[in-house]
């Protein structure tokens, strides 16, 4: 936690931080102007793109960045597991996340769901985060990871087909991208019951641990220098 | 203090051995130069020491202790400073410091700035490393090698792209260490800083320790002692020292006065390294 600081710092020198606030407004005013206009399905889509999606291509730009200027040799000869730096660094773009999160969620309207929706957001952007820098760190350059986010982004984006077809089937919670749509889906439908707000977070927390598995697995098998 | 015990090493895929049975032992508060040409395994060997490779034949043990036992506090124990420059290019050199200093709780403000200061980057310290030169990204590498205070220093060509002055200032740094009780791996191709700043060093060719004593002993033992003679036409002539009192042309000079200067030539490092190595071109 010591680092946290740090990261902080380091993410703002590159403007990562600047970026992500700057784009969270502006999609924050075009909700808030758009209004009803705005389909739900599309609002969650844009939603999904601007925190989760966005911090896989800000952790993975990262990850690519500890390469090219070789810090990520010095970073392995520290007394902390290297694991520990990115998870804390998911941490932080976890929050950068769940701040644009709540510009978007306000744009939209979606005061009332602020509070149950942001601790769900905080562990689906740090799960994205950790496997934005498990890609960032196998990949060759910025070419071989933009073709590999591709592949990434397209298991956030399949399951909205549940939003429009076959919406109860198991399957969908293979996807990490699932638990974000069952919650919003079922939070805003007056539908709700214990359980299908608790599943989400089930899930959720369970990408989590598993992402986190992967990096350090990742990490442990790289050639460090 | 470091102990190197018939280590080999293959990197998968590879047909052969990168190293063959090394050898070594380092004793505590020895400068240890570890010197060969490029593909020799220098670069191998350091990282088996600083645990970045593990090796299956042969056992490496630091302070005592099998690689294999130490873990992450190995790091603590020991100070790496890599060949190339390493930073946070939008991190001023301080901001840099700071940033690795977050993982030894001892570094104090003041030990930075002793060691910025002792660089010679103190004025330069709240400038962005981008705006650095190769040789003042060197020196913060040295600086964050050492800041933590570890008692052994892995320096992989610590004066390269240093001019001479400030190549001087890491030299002298390096002899405080050494006064200090600390234990210096020292790679490099620069003969000179082998000689002046090692106790011992090892010249490595294709993964075989060739030789390993005293620059002073492998100068005597691969060196020829020449004398190099100007007569007074302006003429030079060299002569093997050993047969000084018997060759008639020298004695023919000497007793006709017909000397200008003598000079003693020393065998250099250089010459024994590159004799081992077998790298002079026929």
């Amino acid at each position: 936690m010591k680092l946290l600081k740090w990261d902080f710092l380091l993410f703002s020198r590159y403007y990562v931080i600047q970026i992500s606030l700057v784009l969270a407004v502006l999609y924050g005013l075009s909700f808030y102007l758009l209004g009803q206009g705005l389909s739900f399905e599309l609002f969650l889509v844009l939603f999904c793109s601007e925190t989760m999606i966005m911090s896989i291509m800000y952790s993975g730009t990262l990850a690519l960045l500890d390469k090219s200027q070789s810090t990520f040799s010095a970073l392995s000869v520290i007394p902390q597991p290297i694991h520990r730096i990115y998870i804390e660094r998911s941490l932080v773009l976890a929050l950068i996340g769940c701040l644009g999160g709540v510009f978007l969620l306000v744009g939209y309207g979606l005061i009332s769901s602020i509070l149950l929706a942001l601790p769900l957001l905080f562990l689906l952007v740090m799960a994205c985060s950790l496997q934005g820098f498990f890609l960032g760190h196998g990949a060759q350059g910025f070419t071989d990871f933009l073709l590999r986010v591709v592949g990434l982004c397209m298991t956030y984006l399949i399951p909205f087909a549940s939003l429009f077809w076959n919406s109860g089937h198991w399957v969908w919670w293979l996807f990490p991208g699932y638990p974000l749509i069952h919650y919003f889906k079922y939070a805003l439908s007056g539908e709700t019951n214990f359980l299908s707000l608790l599943l989400p977070y089930i899930q959720a927390t369970a990408y989590l641990f598993l992402s986190v598995y992967l990096l350090k697995r990742k990490l442990e098998n790289l050639p460090q220098s | 203090m470091i102990t190197l015990d018939n280590v080999s090493f293959r990197y998968k895929q590879a047909a052969e051995n990168t190293l063959h049975n090394l050898q070594v032992t380092i004793a505590e508060g020895e400068v240890f130069g570890f010197l060969g040409p490029s593909g020799s395994g220098k670069s191998t060997t350091q990282k088996i020491l600083y645990k970045h490779l593990v090796t299956e034949q042969g056992s490496v043990s630091v302070n005592g202790k099998s690689l294999r036992d130490w873990g992450r506090e190995y790091y603590h124990f020991i100070g790496v400073c890599f060949e190339l420059p390493n930073h946070y290019l939008r991190l001023t050199a301080r901001e840099n410091l700071q940033f690795f200093s977050a993982f030894y709780p001892q570094i104090k403000q003041e030990t930075i700035n002793y060691w910025l200061d002792k660089m010679g980057l103190l004025e330069e310290a709240d400038k962005r490393v981008s705006e650095f030169s190769k040789g003042m990204k060197m020196r913060l590498n040295f600086i964050r090698s050492v800041m933590h205070n570890p008692a052994v220093v892995f320096l992989d060509e610590p004066t390269s792209g240093l001019d001479p002055g400030y190549a001087h200032k890491v030299k002298e740094a390096i002899k405080g260490l050494k006064q200090q009780g600390k234990t210096i791996f020292l790679t490099t191709h620069n003969m000179n800083d082998a000689d002046q700043l090692c106790d011992r060093v090892a010249f490595l060719h294709k993964g075989h320790i060739k030789e390993m004593d005293s620059p002073r002993v492998l100068k005597l033992k691969y060196g020829s002692k020449k004398v190099q003679v100007t007569d007074i036409h302006g003429q030079a002539h060299c002569f093997e020292m050993s047969d000084l009192s018997s060759d008639p042309d020298f004695q023919q000079l000497l007793q006709g006065n017909l000397i200008e200067s003598i000079h003693s030539e020393e065998a250099s490092l250089e010459e024994a390294f590159l004799k081992t190595t077998e790298t002079v071109q026929a």
